[in-house]
């Protein structure tokens, strides 16, 4: 009886430790599972006190080590430069944006010399920002903040933000020049009509009356022209072109130096066209719609004869080249100052305000051209130098490799 | 010795800074000068105070550095170019500067555009040559430092058409005597600019490689072969080289 008790006793012991065993082995297989999934190595750990040292360890070293990285990695994606420094004043991080400007040279240095000036203020607990205008080239305009970081009232260190603003303020440039201009241009041929009618109310003499009505004329001319003008380049801006067809340029050159004769030799400007002597340019050809690049073209040349002296000579040459036609327009006229230059393909920009009654155009041309050369896949580019001349050249696909891009641009149009 | 050479990085960095502040000093000079700006004018005049302290720092860290580590050889020739074109780039701003009084004292001035073209050319070359002075001595780049002083001619001949154009205008009495003569003057102080950027290079080809340009005209004044047209430099100084 007693033996059998034993012997009872003894089977349930070796299953009870079986069992235990079994159970220690599956919370060994979880540990390990978990170990990897914190960063260690994995390997299968002995005793389950030793998976949790193991384990704490992970978490400890995850905790120190990725935390920092991931949040460096998250400042690298922004836009704006980040400069941190502890509270000795030293360097500790650069996020992408900022970095260059350690070593960099030219305008860099001065970015770099700002921020090492707005880091002293934040570390005695200040903030302060800086706008810092850079000629360049290229030019930009940085605004520069420098704050303290604070916990529990005590500077533990700063940090410096370094924002590129000059894509803004050259749109808030564009706009606010935009409403002054078209006021402007608006607001002149409609007050000297108001001027003429009340001044011709009650006036006898028939040669004043005819001069007045001359002048009226002249301006309700002027504000069609304008009318026109914005309507134009409304259709051209929507892209649609009704009357796609081959156009050769050389005969679009001769057409337009032809109506633009007239206007030269009355400001006793030369035009000619002349072509480039080593491409056969002869049957270069565009796919787009004649009127728009007709209009583009004569713009072009209608301002090159403005901006003229009497005696100057204006030229338009062709060249093709890989897939591409330049047509330019040169001239040695006034020229444009280097700082207008990449504004003047605004609607309504002016170079010289005081100028623009005298040259009667509407401030619209140039907008008309750069929507024109965009809607045939091309563009147009602009060199000038003050009182040598101004060359514009309006770049287009021809037929050959227009066809994907006139498809892309016209779309259903055709 | 690690120490010295942080120093000397430190001293380079400042140096860097400096000429930015030259190349930044210049098209703000011009763009009041063009433009008759006597806002922008005296503001490039204000920010010169920034530049004189910048470079009496440089040029103390360079002192403290001789006196306090005995520099020799290659160290020794980094620090003294340092010294000395920290002194050209204080002058390339102080020309700038001049410039900027040039427009206060011509305010009302109204420039053809011929003579706008020129300014802004003779402008942008002066900045281009200072800005390959600073690359050049950053870099110890001694084939672009060489290269400066043929670069600088471009700038020499916009600074002749330059004095061509103001004749014909004041002969044509589109400038007055006095308009011309700070405009003269004007021009000079940008053809300057480009000076002080070719010596920049002369110091850099020294730092690098021990010998000076300089230092072979000096070579022949010593052993008597000097030339008329030596002469005639040393008593009219400041055409070429100083």
């Amino acid at each position: 009886m007693w033996l059998a008790t034993t012997l009872i006793l003894g089977v349930a012991l070796v299953l009870i430790v079986v069992a235990d065993r079994r159970q220690e082995a599956r919370y060994l297989d979880r540990a390990a599972a978990a170990l990897r999934a914190a960063g260690d190595d994995g390997v299968r750990p002995n005793t389950l006190d030793g998976a949790l040292d193991r384990l704490e360890r992970a978490t400890v070293v995850n905790d120190e080590d990725l935390t920092p990285r991931r949040a460096m990695a998250a400042l690298d994606q922004m836009s704006t430069g980040a400069v941190l420094a502890d509270e000795t004043g030293e360097i500790i991080m650069r996020n992408r944006v900022a970095a260059p400007f350690a070593t960099g040279r030219h305008g860099d240095a001065l970015v770099e010399a700002e921020i090492q000036a707005r880091l002293g203020d934040a570390l005695r607990g200040e903030v302060t920002d800086a706008e810092l205008r850079l000629h360049g080239p290229p030019e930009r305009v940085l605004f520069i903040v420098g704050s303290p970081l604070v916990i529990d009232g005590e500077v533990i260190g700063a940090i410096v933000r370094i924002d590129d603003v000059s894509e803004e303020q050259r749109l808030d440039a564009m706009r606010r020049d935009f409403v002054a201009n078209v006021s402007h241009e608006l607001r002149t041929p409609v007050g000297a009509l108001s001027l003429l009618a009340e001044t011709l109310d009650g006036e006898e003499d028939p040669a004043v009356v005819a001069n007045f009505l001359g002048r009226i004329h002249g301006e309700t001319h002027r504000l069609n022209r304008l009318i026109d003008d914005l309507l134009d380049l409304s259709r051209i801006e929507a892209g649609a072109g009704d009357h796609l067809e081959e156009v050769s340029v050389v005969a679009l050159i001769d057409e337009v130096i032809s109506t633009m004769r007239g206007p030269a030799e009355r400001a006793g400007v030369t035009l000619g066209a002349d072509q480039d002597a080593n491409a056969d340019v002869a049957d270069v050809d565009v796919i787009g719609d004649r009127a728009q690049l007709f209009s583009a073209l004569s713009n072009l040349v209608d301002n090159a004869i403005k901006y003229s002296a009497d005696g100057d000579a204006v030229h338009v040459r062709l060249a093709a080249h890989g897939g591409d036609c330049a047509i330019a327009v040169v001239d040695e006229g006034v020229g444009i100052p280097q700082r207008d230059l990449n504004r003047i393909f605004e609607r309504f920009y002016r170079v010289d305000k005081a100028r623009s009654s005298e040259t009667g155009g509407t401030g619209l041309g140039l907008s008309i051209v750069r929507h024109v050369a965009a809607n045939h896949g091309g563009r147009v580019e602009v060199v000038s130098q003050e009182g040598i001349g101004s060359t514009f050249t309006l770049i287009l696909p021809t037929r050959a490799t227009s066809e994907v891009d006139v498809e892309a641009v016209w779309g259903g149009a055709r | 010795m690690t120490g010295f050479h942080e120093d000397l990085d430190s001293i380079r960095g400042m140096l860097v800074t400096l000429a930015a502040h030259v190349t930044e000093a210049i098209p703000r000079a011009t763009e009041a000068l063009v433009e008759n700006n006597l806002e922008l004018a005296q503001n490039v005049i204000a920010g010169d105070d920034v530049l004189d302290l910048l470079s009496v720092q440089i040029e103390e860290r360079c002192y403290s550095l001789i006196a306090l580590q005995g520099p020799m050889g290659s160290d020794m020739r980094r620090i003294v170019t340092a010294m000395k074109i920290n002194g050209e780039y204080e002058r390339s701003g102080d020309l700038a500067v001049n410039i900027c009084k040039g427009v206060r004292r011509s305010y009302g001035m109204s420039l053809t555009p011929t003579l706008r073209g020129l300014i802004t050319s003779m402008s942008e070359e002066a900045v281009r040559l200072t800005r390959l002075s600073i690359d050049a001595y950053a870099e110890g780049h001694v084939g672009l430092a060489a290269a400066l002083a043929d670069i600088d001619d471009r700038l020499d001949d916009l600074q002749s058409d330059f004095i061509e154009a103001i004749f014909a205008a004041a002969a044509s009495k589109e400038l007055s005597i006095q308009e011309t003569v700070q405009l003269a003057l004007i021009a000079r102080y940008y053809e300057r600019i480009g000076d002080h950027a070719v010596n920049i290079g002369e110091r850099v080809q020294y730092m690098v490689t021990g010998e000076s340009p300089e230092a072979i005209g000096a070579a022949r004044a010593d052993d008597g072969s000097i030339s008329d047209d030596d002469i005639a430099r040393l008593i009219e100084p400041g055409d070429e080289a100083d």
